[in-house]
């Protein structure tokens, strides 16, 4: 009995004295965040490449979707594609916005800059991941900035209870846009120049590339939209002399064939490439090619996208000069001679029309710019599971910025074109193998293709000839690559997004539908012969039998745009939060 | 201490019964109504011999002198008198509860000095006699304020298990559930037990009764006990069941025509001019419905298997590159089956001589899945023994093993996370080919079963517990424990291909091919693990003083740890694809980020005192110092008091003037606060997640870390406070009884998200003890048992309960509607109240509203606009337009609180009637409100992908110029719209999902005790019951009532409502034979 009280009393005892020991268990899987994690660079790294696919989504994975082609905003809300249903602006301010109106990985970035500042790590490691950290800031700025013009500027990760900061007004717009640019000249002065797996790593190049593309946004931007020239200039000098940075590093060459760059199986040594995604069977796949090979085109080309492209001549497809042009009255004598960059994002082999083709085009047209021929029936092609790499930066990307800062730059009067700006530019481009164009030639402030001043009857005429070409050439070059709808955006021209305005967006090839008929069963004699009835759901831009597809008919299923269309609407339930520390967070112009 | 006075008697028994004679002794044994008990069964103890009672009741046997006798009767407590010269005995009812030992936290526990509120379910009735494959399912509605909710059919499926309401805490994911200790030890699942392996179950509901087992057991314990050996001869009992299943209710796709025509009609709301349709490979025009109409005319009559195949012209054909399908099919009567069978067995043997006692337990449980091929298989192999071994008068050992495996076999899925055949079976129209053609499948759900690979999961659970009790002197006794415990998972994938015409591709008779590509050729094996350990060790003493004062004391210490981990391994190109192991695949192997791996300890110190004075005052107060892993250092440990108070008025002298018609009356107290540990891992360290980047490098999925989570290093306990009033009442003689308890349960100090921060934060706001929840509740419980005297016995029952949780406090200025806040009574669903439909008068002759019309303009979009036919919302704020305003509190526009989704005012009632050998037992169960809004398109009629998903008959009431008064709007695409167009959550299409069911029907036969004589049985019974027979609701949907929750899909899974397993009626026959 005794004894046993003992051994109870004793028991006790050691669980109680052993108790804060024995409750003390320390998560096994799951890391903690200590000073002593970030004095490894190796631990900086895995924490980055989370961030990765943040901001370089390239195709993203499974059904999701990217900019690129269409089924997002940015890629829709432009006058590249012809829709059987028009997507539409943002038309209400909406409760809540956790996609846009988003600092989570703001946090996450500052998180990186101050844990690596503070880390134990020699200066030049410390510099890089600093300059890592910066970078990526500079991009998410430039993210939120670019929709919602005057964001909060944080440049450290904010405490739960530091309301002042939490609850800060909108910065301006330049303000920001000045610490993005001091984030990048941070980048581009202490990023290692190689550094992990090339081509899928950030580098001194990828910054430099990137700069080229936030400061070309934000310096026409500033020209267009806020008639800011001082801040154009500087802005645009950025862009020009980073984008000229890579060009002249001779690390990066243009790759013979222009439609390698998007329907790669791999892109893993291909000179242009400065950043790519890569995607790998069973471990990351995705379904953009799908949307070109087996599934219907909702949204395909639009004959405004069409008509972009030059003839073989060099010469817009109107003026009057060019006697290659045979009219686009019908599809063959449309494609003939024109620029080959056409004949890469289309197929070739004729109109998809409804009725006619199993996996037809709202347009006719049916776009294969990321299409590789030889996964066409494997599952690598179709499905979610296709296997192409994601060009994310590229060479001809940083031409581009590089001409159009040159051009924009000089029609402020703040630089000097040569002709030596074209050959290192676009006269590069139009050498490609594959594309094989006739060079322009500097002459005055116009453009020449041999011998002939480029004047195109199609001009906007707010812009110059000298700039509407390079837009033409910019537009050629990098169609579908998620560019379009910011570009327009940049240089005011929301209008040619909408259907009304722009009625180009709204059509698509024209169709004679006798004479196709005729044509479709003399080429493929079927055992029962396509009919006229046969293409009665195809929608024309005018009664009979021929004209212009044209999908929406009805003018209020049209997309039409306003003022208020260049911003996003902040959410209403921000607005109501900062409502009740008596903060007023403003609304964007025209949003209620 | 009751089994020691058993064994000093069987002692006796054996040591002095031998040198005495034989003697006859004669009897009668009676009800407590004087009635004689006819059949009742007399056994010798320690013997198997016996005899039964004649009609008048009476016995003569033969027994040594000093022989023990063992009366029993069905319905009546069994009893053990010595034999004496004639023999009176009286066998009390069953329902005599009061001197029934309840068990209770640490020990047990007469009834009628119960003070906390603590229910204990008759096992025999709820579990023994009903065709019950887990205990979940058979203690549904069985105890008032356990609510327990199968929210999907299907085989193996676990059910949701809640005390006392259902969420307790709103940090809690999931919802908080009780403890369930089987044999004083907490299992993973009710899934592991066998049911036929129970001796007991009592429900701790309220925080006195809980308290004692610390943190977990905030949420009320449900304590189960097993069987244990009784002294005597080996007893054994086998008992089996044979179960048929068959779906309560399905949805019915609509016919070919109806369905085409449907799919027009949606068509034409947004694209007018559009004359054909296509979709995943098929297409639709007016040609197609109208060769579809004859298709029906001429070929309607004849069944699938004289169809035969597919043949191009009469099925389908192919016209402008599309191709057109008119043979219709049902593809649930095709490929699934009407009735599934069931089965267990149950086999057990148990007895003991004077120093041990023994139970072993075995059963065996299948069943089979719905789909006629490659169905899913669920088998369950049990095994429980129970030993106890008395080695010296004040010292006992006893071992208790149970054993468990579970398998669960079904096709190889070949998209994670996609939805099972059930929805794919209903989603596309009855004109989807399931036939082949030229010999060659179309892709199809039932193509993908029937060329698939099994895939299966196994669980493991092994649980040993040593124990011992020493009784070093009077009414002391002291009790180890340790229980070591395995469960275990493991799941072993085996793929391959599916080779068909890819429909999906849009060409279907050109595309024969591999339909998932090559990735699918692969092993997988994955497998969790889970280890615990708990060491108890307690002290119980109890003494009176002069008879009066009665005490009980119980002092103990226990501790824990579990450990978890989980890992995943795939490798591809299998060599024989017969043969999928991972040794035998040569390809790429993964590891999958699924890998996880966790500790946690707790421990606690306890003690309880229970005092009564004369078995009238009663007190009890229990204390606990409760420590926990899941919190920080310093904030480990806590005390959590409760006390219970009892007073059993009718002891009282100045209520002697209502005997004998009140047996019983008791007012009970009971408060107590537990703290609650259930909460989010690793709530108290800033940690870094961990998964695959999504960034590829070198062919590998790169790992990465998150950012570091946010804390407030204010973090600590939540606690759990329970006030609690009860009443129990018996009269005469207890054949009537109740019980009644009012509760109010105040979760306090709850992990919120703190003070709503603005996105700029950039994370979620850290946690912070704020929030608070309260549930109050009522539960009545009422029973009645009268035994006639022509032999027939009723037995009558019924019980209410209600809970209510309302968010007391709660850290949000914001007021969102859809967010937590203050006074928001959980469950509630905000939405709109349905004025009707739009009829053509109301619309001018340009399509726009007529004046004084309130305009619904803020849920058009360029694809939907209301017209004729759609839904007319009430404008509640009398703005002249349908708005939600800011979706607050304060502005909520249109908005009302229109159902709530938790259920409310469960009830049930039971009749058992007994008459010579026959029993039956009737069992009603329902919910008396609850309200759900369903998605997917069994609920919302939706058009689906490209407008042409399958539709469902019950949709064929939509509104036309001809028929307006409808019940559905005028068809449009609400393609996974869940909330918008015609479909806003509102009044008109609201699920009520109240239902009243019969949840068993039993009919049983006792075989009369000669019979049994002649072939050695003791007892035998055959029964015959039935499960969820009928019902009555008010669903629109052919959905069952109970079915809330969906088998989980990729996207949202909410979208296979209606289209997953089914809920089952089940019709069974069993026997239970002891030999």
């Amino acid at each position: 009995m005794k004894k046993i009280n003992i051994l109870i009393v004793f028991i006790i005892t050691l669980l109680l004295a052993g108790c804060e020991d024995f409750l003390t268990r320390d998560p096994l899987d799951s890391i903690t965040d200590t000073p002593q994690f970030w004095n490894n660079e190796e631990n900086i790294r895995t924490y980055t490449v989370g961030l990765y696919d943040q901001y370089f989504e390239g195709w993203r994975s499974s059904w999701s979707r990217t900019d690129w082609y269409s089924e997002t905003n940015i890629a829709d809300w432009n006058d590249n594609n012809a829709q059987n249903a028009a997507t539409f602006f943002t038309r209400v301010t909406p409760a809540t916005d956790a996609t846009n109106w988003r600092f989570i990985n703001l946090r996450r970035v500052n998180i990186l800059i101050d844990r690596a500042s503070n880390s134990d790590l020699p200066d030049e490691a410390k510099n890089h991941w600093v300059g890592v950290g910066r970078f990526l800031r500079a991009l998410e700025y430039h993210k939120l900035v670019s929709k919602y013009g005057d964001v909060p500027w944080f440049d450290a990760p904010l405490e739960s209870n530091d309301m002042d900061q939490l609850y800060k007004q909108r910065d301006p717009r330049v303000t920001v846009m000045d610490n993005v640019a001091a984030d990048l000249e941070f980048a581009n002065n202490n990023i290692r120049q190689s550094d992990g797996t090339a081509g899928l790593t950030i580098n001194r190049s990828v910054a430099l590339a990137f700069t080229s593309k936030v400061m070309l946004f934000e310096g026409t931007w500033q020209k267009y939209r806020e008639n800011n020239t001082a801040k154009a200039t500087e802005y645009l000098k950025i862009a020009k002399d980073a984008a000229a940075q890579v060009m002249s590093s001779n690390k990066y060459s243009l790759t013979p064939n222009f439609k390698d760059l998007t329907t790669s199986i791999s892109l893993a040594g291909n000179p242009e490439i400065i950043l790519y995604r890569e995607y790998e069977e069973g471990v990351l796949m995705h379904s953009l090619m799908s949307f070109q090979n087996t599934e219907f085109q909702g949204n395909s080309p639009s004959r405004s996208l069409i008509d972009n492209y030059l003839s073989a001549n060099g010469l817009p497809i109107n003026q009057d000069e060019n006697d290659l042009f045979k009219g686009d009255k019908w599809f063959f004598d449309e494609i003939a001679d024109r620029d080959p960059r056409l004949h890469a994002i289309i197929d070739t082999d004729g109109l998809r029309l409804e009725g006619v083709a199993t996996v037809y085009a709202a347009s006719g047209y049916f776009t294969n710019k990321f299409v590789n021929e030889s996964l066409i029936d494997k599952p690598g092609g179709m499905s979610n599971t296709n296997i192409t790499d994601a060009p994310i930066m590229k060479l001809n990307e940083v031409l581009m910025n590089y001409i159009e800062a040159a051009v924009e730059l000089a029609d402020m009067g703040a630089y000097t074109l040569t002709q030596n700006d074209f050959d290192i530019s676009i006269n590069k481009l139009r050498s490609r193998p594959s594309t094989d164009m006739p060079h322009v030639t500097l002459t005055g402030n116009t453009l020449s293709v041999g011998g002939i001043i480029v004047s195109d009857p199609e001009r906007d005429a707010d812009v110059s000839p000298l700039i509407w070409e390079v837009r033409r050439e910019r537009r050629s070059e990098l169609a579908y690559e998620g560019n379009r709808f910011n570009d327009i955006r940049r240089w005011g021209k929301l209008e040619y997004a909408d259907m009304v305005i722009n009625p180009k967006v709204n059509l698509g090839a024209w169709v004679d539908k006798p004479r196709y008929v005729e044509w479709y069963n003399e080429e493929f004699s079927p055992a029962v012969p396509l009919t006229i009835e046969d293409l009665d759901n195809i929608r024309l831009d005018r009664p009979g039998d021929a004209g212009y597809i044209k999908p929406i008919s009805t003018e209020a299923l049209m997309r039409t745009y306003s003022e208020k269309d260049y911003l996003y609407p902040i959410p209403t339930d921000q607005i109501t939060l900062y409502q009740t520390k008596g903060v007023t967070l403003t609304q964007n112009p025209g949003w209620n | 201490m009751k089994k020691k006075i058993n064994s000093f008697v069987f002692l006796l028994f054996v040591t002095i019964g031998c040198v005495f004679a034989q003697s006859r002794v004669s009897g009668i044994v009676v009800d407590t109504s004087g009635d004689p008990v006819i059949g009742a069964s007399i056994l010798i103890k320690g013997t198997g011999q016996g005899t039964v009672t004649n009609i008048d009741g009476e016995f003569t046997l033969s027994t040594p002198n000093d022989a023990t006798l063992v009366i029993s009767y069905v319905g009546l407590l069994t009893q053990e008198v010595p034999v004496s010269d004639n023999m009176r005995v009286v066998l009390q009812s069953d329902s005599e509860l009061l001197d029934e030992v309840v068990v209770v936290g640490y020990g047990t526990q007469r009834r009628e000095n119960l003070t906390g509120a603590v229910s204990s379910v008759n096992v025999e009735d709820a579990v023994a006699n009903r065709p019950v494959t887990d205990i979940a399912k058979a203690l549904q509605g069985i105890s008032p304020g356990l609510t327990i909710t199968n929210n999907l059919g299907g085989v193996g499926t676990e059910s949701t298990i809640r005390l006392r309401g259902s969420v307790g805490s709103i940090n809690a994911t999931g919802g908080t559930s009780p403890l369930i200790l089987v044999d004083g030890v907490e299992v993973p699942s009710l899934n592991l037990i066998n049911p036929s392996d129970i001796e007991s179950i009592s429900v701790l509901k309220d925080a006195a009764s809980a308290s004692i087992y610390g943190t977990r057991a905030a949420w009320g314990v449900i304590l189960i006990t097993t069987k244990q050996g009784q002294e005597g001869a080996p007893r054994v009992s086998y008992s089996n069941n044979f179960a048929w299943n068959t779906p309560t209710r399905m949805p019915e796709l609509m016919s070919t025509v109806d369905n085409a025509e449907y799919i027009m009609k949606v068509m034409r709301r947004t694209e007018p001019d559009r004359n054909v349709i296509s979709n995943i490979g098929y297409s639709i025009d007016e040609l197609a419905i109208e060769k579809m109409r004859n298709w029906e005319q001429q070929y309607g009559g004849m069944s699938q298997s004289e169809l035969g195949e597919m043949q191009l012209g009469r099925d389908f054909e192919i016209r402008d590159g599309k191709t057109f399908f008119y043979r219709s099919f049902d593809p649930l009567e095709m490929f699934t089956k009407k009735w599934t069978p069931q089965q267990n067995h149950d086999f057990s043997i148990s007895g003991g001589g004077a120093r041990t006692t023994y139970n072993i337990g075995l059963g065996y449980l299948s069943q089979s899945g719905v789909m006629k091929i490659n169905t899913d298989e669920y088998e369950r192999y049990n095994v429980t023994t129970n030993t106890t071994t008395t080695i010296k008068d004040w010292w006992k050992v006893r071992t208790n093993v149970m054993f468990t495996r579970s398998n669960n076999s079904e096709p190889y899925k070949f998209t994670s996370g996609q939805y099972d055949a059930w929805f794919y079976l209903l989603r596309w129209p009855k004109w989807y080919p399931y036939e082949t053609y030229e010999g060659k499948d179309f892709r199809s759900a039932v193509t993908d079963l029937k060329q698939s690979n099994r895939e299966s999961i196994s669980t493991n659970y092994v649980r040993a517990n040593l124990g011992t009790e020493l009784i070093p002197v009077e009414n002391l006794s002291i009790n180890f424990d340790y229980t070591f415990g395995l469960w275990n998972m493991y799941q072993k994938r085996a793929g391959g291909e599916v080779v068909a015409y890819n429909m999906f591709a849009g060409a279907p008779i050109s595309a024969y091919e591999s339909l998932y590509g090559s990735t699918h050729n692969r092993a997988i094996q994955s497998s969790r693990y889970t280890y615990s350990n708990i060491f108890k060790a307690f002290a119980t003493y109890d003494f009176s003083l002069k008879d009066t004062h009665n005490f009980k004391f119980i002092a103990g210490v226990d501790a824990e740890t579990r450990e978890s981990l989980g890992h995943y391994s795939e490798r591809r190109d299998l060599i024989d694809i017969n043969m999928p192991e991972i040794a035998l695949a040569t390809g790429d192997q993964y590891v999958n980020s699924v890998a996880y791996h966790n500790d946690f300890a707790a421990a606690g110190v306890f003690g309880r005192i229970n005092y009564d004075y004369l078995g009238k005052y009663l007190l009890e107060v229990n204390s606990r110092y409760d420590g926990s892993s899941r919190f920080p250092a310093g904030k480990k440990w806590a005390l959590f008091p409760s006390a219970s108070l009892g007073w059993r008025i009718s002891e009282e002298s100045f209520m002697e003037w209502t005997k004998p018609s009140l047996s019983n009356l008791m007012l009970r107290g009971s408060w107590g606060t537990i703290g609650n540990q259930d909460v989010a891992a690793n709530s108290f360290i800033s940690t870094m997640s961990s998964g695959n980047s999504g960034w590829v490098m070198n062919r590998t999925n790169v790992l990465y870390l998150g950012a570091p989570s946010v804390l407030s290093p204010e973090l600590t306990w939540e606690r759990v406070t329970t006030y609690n009033i009860g009443l129990n009442g018996g009269f005469f003689n207890n054949r009537l009884n109740f019980v009644a308890d009012y509760y109010k349960r105040v979760t306090s100090d709850m992990h919120t998200a703190g003070e709503a921060l603005p996105s700029t934060f950039g994370a979620n706001s850290p946690m912070i003890n704020f929030g608070e929840l309260t549930a109050t509740g009522i539960e009545l419980g009422v029973n009645y048992r009268h035994n006639f005297s022509n032999g027939l016995n009723l037995g009558l029952s019924a019980s209410v309960s209600n809970v209510k949780e309302e968010i007391t406090k709660f850290n949000e200025e914001a007021n969102n509607i859809y967010a937590n806040y203050k006074g928001r009574v959980l469950g509630e669903i905000w939405g709109y109240e349905t004025d009707r439909l739009f009829q053509e008068s109301d619309f001018n002759a340009d399509g726009t509203l007529k004046d004084g019309i309130p305009t619904q303009e803020l849920f058009e979009s360029g694809a939907f606009t209301f017209g004729p036919g759609d839904v007319k919302y009430k404008d509640l704020d009398g703005d002249g337009k349908i708005s939600y305003g800011s979706n607050s509190l304060e502005d909520h526009g249109d908005l009302k609180i229109i159902g709530n989704s938790l259920p409310r005012m469960e009830y049930n009632f039971s009749v058992d009637l007994e008459y010579k050998n026959f029993d039956l037992r009737a069992f009603f169960q329902g919910v008396g409100s609850r309200d759900f809004w369903a998605y997917g398109s069994v609920a919302i009629p939706t058009g689906g992908s490209g407008f042409a998903d399958g539709a469902f008959s019950h949709f064929l009431d939509y509104w036309t110029p001809q028929n307006t008064d409808a019940f559905y709007p005028n068809p449009s695409n609400n393609a996974w719209i869940s909330n918008g167009n015609n479909f806003l959550r509102q009044t008109r299409y609201l699920q009520n999902m109240a239902y009243l069911r019969l949840k068993n029907l039993t009919i049983g036969y006792t075989l009369p005790a000669q019979w049994l004589q002649a072939i050695k049985f003791q007892s035998a019974r055959v029964y015959v019951s039935g499960e969820n027979l009928f019902e009555f609701d008010n669903m629109t949907i052919p959905v069952d009532p109970e079915s809330t929750d969906y088998k989980p899909g990729y996207g949202s899974g909410s979208w296979s409502f209606g289209r997953s397993y089914p809920f089952s009626r089940t019709l069974s026959v069993g026997m239970q034979v002891n030999f």
